[in-house]
């Protein structure tokens, strides 16, 4: 979708269903939001809903952030350690590798 | 669309052009697009269905024996491969310090190691384990004659964990600590490898292999060898992983995407018999029932998988037990002595007595004909095979001794019944342990008085214990030339001769010990034609024409023993067998079969499950009662009447 010819309540309110969608977890939802309206909350000229994406834009990223955070650590230890914890580590897996522990 | 207003005829041809090259570029594409797949599918025809190319590059091996995983509840032990096969540069290994090209100064690793059988040592094998980066996988080739030099993949202490030689029961005799039982052991089949270890026989393939080593891989005079390089590519990945726990759990989880088996228990069937007929569905102890326990074993085991003669270890045992059966049969249909006697021939015991454990819990359980109150006494063969001057041991536990005067009387029984005889048997004449025997987890259970009857006196005289060399070549098994099959069949060996005897002495140990007449023993003599034919079956080729004549065939008919009917003048039935061309056929409804259960063609009742059906009167006060007797006080007279309800 072209934003340029969106008008700017529209933007805004895009902008704010994304970053309230984003909260039943859906970080992807944040991730779009960043990425689509960064141009528009801090790159073009100011406009009066700007001030309201910028803070949209801001909170989305530092939600983002956090979940990277979080996923990125919870998959690099269940990989790491899902051989030594036995039993919860196999009744927490949907494939379990044949052959290796 | 262009506009008609703005456009020179200039810009309309251009926009026509441009309108058509895009038109046949799409085109272009999609049959460039076409034509690949078209290719591609023919070169994977051309691939799966001809193979030439695969033909020109691989060469299959035909004979391969793998070494499998095995899991237990602590450990694995066995070999592993990786899911797409190791692949290892090809070395024929010359001796113990041309390891060292493989561990360190070699330059194209991971190398496939191929050793002849007298390498294939444990100090070997531990080196390669230790420097499993460099090692693909290792392939034995396996003489065609045994090696002069005895040795045994096994542990030197089998089963010593779960015999009845405990801290508990007896903390000098625990963990082999007076006799080493099988001292050629190197415990190399207990050992955990993480790469594939292969045997193959003496045959063409493996010169083939030898050839391509030399013309490819050979470093000849300091040149280094170049790539192209001959190598080897094994496959046996493994399944299963950790321990038993582990892997019978993820047999059974549930919710996982691919549910699929990934080990299985190890186990098979005891077999056993009893000289007078003992009712099997009465389980438990059995009034009035003594029975003496005639036990051998069925199974051994080597480093490879499937590989198993236990020619000595195994076959020599139960083949004299079988023989002194056979032996039995007038004597217990004539003249039947007071005990029974109970043949049991037990799977599995060389991993920690898995038959004869679970025949002991069963009788413990009260799930088996008789009970372990109902045995008088054990006489276990155990490996019978090699007996050097013709003498026989009579093994038994020190510790239940002391109690019992009738491990007395049963040797002397066996000395009594080997008189006479080309066989002397005796004791070991010290303080002994019980080797690994069936016979010592009936005793973890009970004090049973018993004998363990073995052809060494303290450690194994078997230099090739549970080993793919303990075959008949080791028992000396040897025909003369030009015979057939079928007449070597009927030739009686010398070493069925020596069975022979042993196979008498147990036929007349267990006579008298089960209370029969000593007079009749003279008559009691085991068969040498019977025993040459056994052991021909087990160790030389079980295809042969007397076996053949044992197995059923229900092609055309099934048989019953029927009851038949009580003659005249008596009560007894006298029962025969029936030859019957009748068959049950299955009839449950094709609808459950296709999973069809809304099906309009078949029929698809189904009846429900209960728990508990049953029925009961007793009086009841009235409803208002039941809801007004907290807020009102009732009449006497009713809660009188009420609480006067008889329990139905």
């Amino acid at each position: 979708m072209n934003l340029e010819r969106v008008p700017n309540e529209e933007k805004l309110t895009l902008c704010r269903k994304y970053y309230l969608g984003g909260y039943a977890f859906l970080p992807f939802l944040w991730l779009v939001n960043v990425v689509w309206f960064f141009k528009e909350a801090f790159m073009k000229p100011v406009y009066t809903e700007q001030l309201q994406i910028k803070k949209y834009v801001k909170r989305s990223a530092l939600g983002l952030l956090l979940w990277v955070t979080v996923l990125t650590t919870w998959i690099t230890i269940f990989q790491r350690f899902r051989a030594e914890w036995g039993e919860v580590g196999d009744y927490l897996s949907f494939t379990i590798p044949l052959g290796i522990p | 669309m262009p506009n008609q207003e703005d456009g020179s005829a200039v810009e309309q041809m251009a926009l026509l052009l441009s309108c058509y090259i895009s038109f046949l570029a799409r085109t272009v594409v999609k049959v460039l697009f076409v034509c690949v797949c078209v290719c591609v599918y023919f070169i994977f025809l051309a691939g799966v269905g001809c193979n030439s190319v695969e033909k020109k590059i691989y060469v299959n091996l035909n004979y391969t024996v793998p070494c499998v995983r095995l899991l237990n509840a602590t450990h694995q032990i066995g070999c592993q491969s990786h899911l797409s096969g190791n692949v290892g540069v090809l070395h024929v290994l010359e001796s113990e310090e041309n390891l060292d090209w493989v561990l360190h100064s070699g330059l194209t690793p991971p190398y496939l190691v191929i050793l002849e059988s007298s390498l294939f040592t444990r100090s070997i094998m531990m080196k390669l384990k230790n420097g499993s980066s460099r090692v693909a996988g290792v392939a034995v080739v396996t003489p065609n004659a045994n090696p002069s030099q005895g040795t045994s993949p096994h542990t030197s202490c089998p089963n010593e964990n779960t015999g009845v030689y405990t801290e508990n029961y007896d903390p000098t005799m625990a963990r082999c600590n007076v006799t080493v039982w099988n001292p050629l052991g190197t415990g190399l089949s207990y050992e955990e490898f993480d790469f594939p270890i292969f045997a193959m026989k003496e045959d063409n393939d493996t010169q083939v292999i030898r050839q391509c080593y030399m013309d490819h891989n050979r470093a000849g005079n300091g040149s280094t060898p170049q790539y192209p390089l001959c190598a080897m590519q094994l496959y046996s990945h493994m399944s299963a992983v950790t321990d038993t726990a582990t892997c019978m759990r993820r047999n059974n989880i549930n919710f996982s995407l691919s549910p699929e088996m990934v080990c299985d228990p190890l186990s098979d069937f005891n077999v056993w018999a009893s000289t007078r007929p003992l009712n099997n569905t009465a389980k438990g102890h059995k009034e009035g029932e003594s029975v003496v326990l005639a036990a051998a074993r069925l199974d051994s085991r080597s480093f490879f998988f499937d590989i198993a003669p236990g020619a000595e270890s195994g076959v020599s045992g139960f083949v004299a037990l079988l023989a002194a059966a056979h032996a039995l049969r007038n004597a217990t249909q004539e003249a039947p002595p007071p005990r029974n006697i109970l043949y049991a021939f037990f799977h599995g015991e060389t991993f920690d007595y898995i038959g004869s454990s679970r025949m002991v819990y069963d009788m413990e359980k009260n799930n088996f004909a008789v009970d372990l109150d109902n045995i008088h006494s054990v006489l276990e063969v155990g490996q019978v095979g090699l007996h050097a001057e013709s003498r026989l041991w009579l093994h038994s536990d020190p510790v239940s001794r002391k109690n019992s005067s009738v491990n007395e009387e049963l040797i002397l029984r066996l000395q009594s019944a080997a008189s006479g005889l080309n066989v002397s048997v005796e004791e070991p004449g010290f303080s002994q342990p019980l080797p690994p025997s069936s016979f010592q987890r009936f005793l973890r259970a009970r004090p049973i008085p018993g004998v363990v009857i073995e052809d060494h006196r303290s450690a194994f005289t078997n230099s090739f214990y549970e080993s793919m060399y303990d075959n008949a070549e080791y028992l000396n098994i040897s025909y003369p030339p030009d015979l057939t099959p079928d007449e070597q069949l009927e030739y009686v060996t010398d070493t069925a001769k020596a069975l022979t005897e042993v196979a008498t002495v147990v036929a007349r140990t267990l006579y008298i010990q089960a209370g029969g007449a000593e007079s009749r023993l003279g008559s009691i003599n085991a068969d040498p034609q019977m025993v040459t034919r056994i052991l021909y079956g087990f160790l030389v080729r079980s295809n042969n024409s007397w076996f053949q004549q044992l197995i059923p065939s229900d092609l055309m008919y099934s048989y019953l023993w029927v009851q038949g009917a009580a003659p005249p003048n008596s009560t007894e039935r006298v029962g025969f067998c029936m030859r019957s061309a009748a068959r049950l056929s299955k009839a449950l409804s094709p609808a459950f079969d296709l999973h069809e259960y809304t099906s309009k063609d078949y029929s698809t009742w189904t009846e429900s499950r209960w728990k508990t059906i049953k029925g009961r009167i007793f009086l009841v006060a009235s409803h208002e009662l039941e809801v007004n007797f907290w807020a009102s006080p009732a009449p006497r007279r009713l809660l009188g009447g009420a609480s006067f309800c008889p329990p139905l």
